[in-house]
């Protein structure tokens, strides 16, 4: 839906780093150099960035 | 005791803690997680709400911000402990308020920056946490109230993530069996190993995590993993609210009036054991 706030695991927040990580991923840069630079060091945060769907794009026009 | 700094940033903290046992290092982490306190959203007053979000999906998004505040300037009162009795009043909460609204054209994303606090000094950590997207023709106004809570109460009010120590490794390797065949390198996904010249030698000792995959490797059995049990390696970062070292303070200061409360009840017992 929309990214979460913190990592399910270990409770770090994430959100704050998804709009970098967005723009970071379209410019072409690679997932795992974008996760080191804003600093996502532990692979449970990793993957609440590289496996979110930002599915609220999708819902917009139907609410 | 003794404490060596490896690495302090605002948000982070490595150290090693020498001459203690786990069940003081364990203490300290326990107490760190679940009863330093922290200030978070905890009521929401949902006044309008025409996003594609429910009412509670929000709120709870916005329970999970951690928010910046200064532990001992604030001087709040946890709620149940205040004299209002827990309705809530200025003495125990923080209210925070939220407007946006869009235009039958535009559709926008609300950030953590555009909760407005009624105290200074209590804000969002981060200003670019999305909270929900609102499309043409949507409005959102909450009214939040923050307030003091304990980890053990709800893991949003936890001031640390990853917060952990492990037993102090010494990794070593046995110069007459070692065959320099780099498998050990090849192995630990930590880097404790490294080649200088045509051999193998341990470049970080303090990254190793006891995994033990180097051993199995290692053909010649050249390596062996000690552990020094009077040091422990303690790591942990913070939400933001607290800096690493007010969190190890406020833990150590909570200890204390525990152990002091203790000694009062014991002694009270006690005196009322000899009177009767």
């Amino acid at each position: 839906m929309i990214i979460p706030i913190r990592c399910f695991t270990c409770g770090t927040l994430i959100a704050d780093k998804w709009d970098e990580f967005k723009i970071q991923i379209k410019e072409g840069e690679i997932p795992e150099k974008t996760l080191d630079k804003l600093n996502v060091k532990r692979w449970c945060c990793r993957r609440m960035l590289v496996s979110h769907i930002d599915l609220i794009e999708d819902f917009l026009p139907f609410t | 005791m003794d404490i060596e700094l490896i690495e302090l940033f605002p948000n982070s903290i490595k150290f090693i803690l020498s001459d203690v046992t786990l069940a003081f290092a364990n203490a300290i982490r326990r107490t760190a997680l679940a009863e330093v306190p922290s200030l978070t959203i905890e009521d929401v007053y949902v006044l309008k709400n025409t996003s594609p979000l429910f009412d509670e999906f929000i709120a709870h998004r916005l329970g999970l911000i951690p928010l910046k505040f200064d532990i001992d300037a604030l001087e709040l009162n946890f709620r149940d402990e205040c004299d209002c009795g827990g309705i809530g009043c200025n003495l125990c909460t923080v209210t925070l308020t939220l407007s946006k609204e869009t235009d039958a054209q535009t559709s926008i994303v609300v950030y953590s920056s555009d909760l407005i606090s009624t105290q200074a000094g209590v804000e969002p950590i981060s200003s670019v946490i999305p909270i929900v997207k609102l499309g043409p023709n949507q409005a959102l106004e909450l009214e939040c109230m923050a307030q003091l809570g304990k980890g053990k109460e709800h893991a949003k009010w936890q001031p640390v993530s990853a917060m952990g120590y492990q037993a102090f490794p010494i990794p070593t390797i046995d110069k007459e069996k070692c065959t320099n065949c780099l498998a050990c390198i090849d192995a630990c996904y930590r880097g404790v190993y490294q080649k200088t010249g045509d051999k193998v030698q341990i470049a970080n000792p303090l990254n190793c995590t006891l995994c033990d995959y180097c051993l199995e490797v290692c053909e010649p059995n050249a390596i062996t993993i000690g552990k020094d049990s009077t040091k422990v390696l303690f790591s942990f970062e913070t939400n933001g609210g607290l800096d690493p070292s007010t969190t190890l303070t406020k833990s150590g200061e909570l200890i204390l009036a525990k152990i002091d409360e203790f000694k009062k009840t014991l002694e009270s017992t006690l005196a009322e054991e000899k009177e009767s």
